[in-house]
Formats: C-alpha cells, structure tokens, sequence
C-alpha cells in the first residue's frame, strides 16, 4: 500500500467509520455482522479508489454501499437472530432475571415485527430508528423521493406500535407504570 | 381515512419529522379528535419499547487493522504469474491475426483500411494492459482536487 494513499484513505475511515458502522449495525441488528458489513464497504471504497473512480461525496457514497452490503448480508442469513444471540436486548437491571426475560421477550417481538414489514419499510424504519439518519439523509441513501420515506416510516411505525404495544389488561393505560424493560418517558424520536 | 393519515403524522412527529405545515395541521386535528389524542399516547407507548438495537457503533479492537490486512493482501499490480498466461494470449492471438491478414493479401482481396484484428487479439490486448487511469491522475491526486473542491 502507498503511504500516501494510505494515509488519505485511513483519514477518510476514520471520519466516516463510526458512521458507516451504526448504519450497518441499524439494518443488521448484529454487532458483529456489522463490523464485518462496515469493513466490507470500506474494502469497496479502497478498490474504487485505486481504480481512480473517487466517488463525488464520500459520505452519500458510503452510506449507500453499507445499506446495500448489509441487506446483501441479511438476505444471505437463514434467519433473523434469535433473543440472546448476537444482538443482545438492553435490560433495565441487568442482574434482574425478571429484567433479562422481559427485555428478551421484548426483544423477540421486536424482531417478530420487525419481519413482519417490507423490506423498504424496515429499512426505512431502522435507518431512521436506530442508524442516526434523518429521513432525508435516508432518501438520498436510498435514492427514494423524501414523501415516499416518510409514508414508509410512518406506516412502519404504525404497524411496529400495535406489536409493541404492552398487553396489559382492559384497565390500564399507555401512562401507567409498565413492567421491567420498558422505558419510561422516553421519546423515541430524542434518538441522534 | 382521514385518521390514518393523522396517525401517521403522529409517528412522523414523535421522531421529530414533521414540517411545519404538517405540524400545524396535525395540531388543529388533535384539538378536536379525543380518539387521535388518545393513539398519540399509545404510540408513545408502543414505539418507546422498541429497542435501539446494538448500542456500540464505535469501531471495535482490532477492526482497522483487520481492515488494512484486506486492503493489504489485495495485490497493488497484475501478478508476474498471470502475466504469462495473457501475453502468451496475446502472441497467439496476434499471430493468428497476421496470419488470416497475410491470406487475405494472398487472395489479393484491397483492403482499404486495416484489416481489424480478431476479437480473440483485442480480448488478449485488453487483458495484459493495465487500464488507463481516469485524466492520467492516480488515486491519491483525485482525492486531493476533490478535498480542495470541498
């Protein structure tokens, strides 16, 4: 490897790795399996280069080849992971069992809904979610107008909230005091 | 229908997406519709269960080297080994070439322009030359002018 080109190109990873990776991470919903979709895009970034087909803008660019190679690495998969495996749910009191079960059985529903959408929709819905793009970043990425993002993020959600939605009895409402591994308060959209 | 749409105005407003006519539109539905007012709390609730998913987007130990062993072991030139094989593509394929032209000048066929080389010879030609980098310039110059044009 050069050492200049090198050096151009491991400033470039580590201005745009971090993200490049939590937009891999979002759609594979696997630590691992998105650092191997991360490096993969990087890999690609360096061929282009070395062929003298520098893209115009990196990030656009990057963003575009990590969704592309992480739902490449999706569909490869047998199966989504299941609660307990690679992506760990996120218990409120990790010493609780009570907690671990609840926030794996949290988890299982969100995965069960999650494949319940199309694939554009979770996309969208994951990228916005969980890969720290707003949706018009998530448009440019994946090249769809800004409306059509928004009416797949939203009817996303729609359909996500009445899988989520907590099966507490008759009596109880959204403001009362939930299980273990609920948020409380929490605005999903305070999420950047 | 009308509610649906609403609703999902709602979704887009609890991530902070909604423009400000869709806002102001949203809000004048809500000040009358105690039915949406009541789905804006149940998504809240829904929607803030969902998990954020695998927390670290830091790279992990060890990634960037494993990332330069990559990039490291793709070779930088066409191999010595493979050369052979393709200039000896190209020899035959040239030879083969001259051979069919010197037949044609045989049977004292004009040619007015040059007789084009086999499709074999030019496929033999493409493969053992290097394609031209794009303007002349290599990866590093590029990456230059478009940082300066940033």
């Amino acid at each position: 490897m050069a050492p200049g080109s090198s050096a151009a190109f491991e400033a470039l990873v580590a201005e745009h790795g971090r993200s490049v990776r939590r937009v891999c991470n979002a759609i594979l919903r696997d630590e691992h399996l998105g650092a191997d979709a991360a490096q993969e895009t990087f890999v690609r970034l360096w061929s282009r280069l070395r062929e003298g087909r520098a893209p115009e803008r990196f990030g656009g660019w990057l963003r575009r080849v990590a969704v592309s190679t992480s739902l490449d690495l999706l569909r490869r998969r047998p199966r989504a992971p299941a609660a307990g495996e690679d992506a760990a749910p996120e218990p409120t009191a990790p010493d609780d069992p009570l907690a671990l079960a609840a926030g794996r059985e949290l988890h299982e529903r969100f995965e069960a809904a999650l494949a319940g959408l199309s694939e554009g929709q979770r996309t969208v819905f994951l990228l916005r979610h969980a890969g720290g793009l707003r949706l018009a970043e998530v448009a440019e990425t994946l090249g769809l107008a800004l409306p059509t993002v928004k009416t797949q993020f939203a009817r996303a959600c729609l359909k996500l909230q009445a899988r989520l939605a907590p099966f507490d009895g008759p009596d109880d409402g959204p403001g009362d005091e939930p299980g273990a591994g609920r948020r409380h308060d929490r605005d999903p959209g305070d999420r950047r | 229908m009308i509610h649906e749409t609403f609703r999902e105005l709602l979704a887009l407003r609890l991530y902070d997406e909604l423009e400000a006519a869709e806002s102001a539109a949203l809000d004048a539905h809500l000040a009358g519709c105690a039915a949406c007012r009541t789905f804006a709390l149940e998504l809240q609730a829904g929607l803030g269960r969902a998990p954020q998913g695998t927390a670290a987007d830091d790279l992990p130990a060890g990634w960037s080297e494993a990332l330069r062993a990559r990039i490291g072991a793709r070779p930088s030139a066409p191999r010595p080994a493979t050369r052979r094989p393709a200039l000896l593509a190209f020899a035959s394929g040239l030879a083969a070439g001259l051979l069919v032209m010197a037949g044609w000048r045989a049977r004292g066929e004009p040619s007015a322009t040059p007789a084009r080389p086999p499709a074999a010879v030019e496929t033999a030609f493409a493969r053992a030359t290097p394609p031209p980098l794009a303007s002349g310039r290599g990866p590093l110059a590029q990456l230059a002018a478009l940082e300066r044009r940033r």
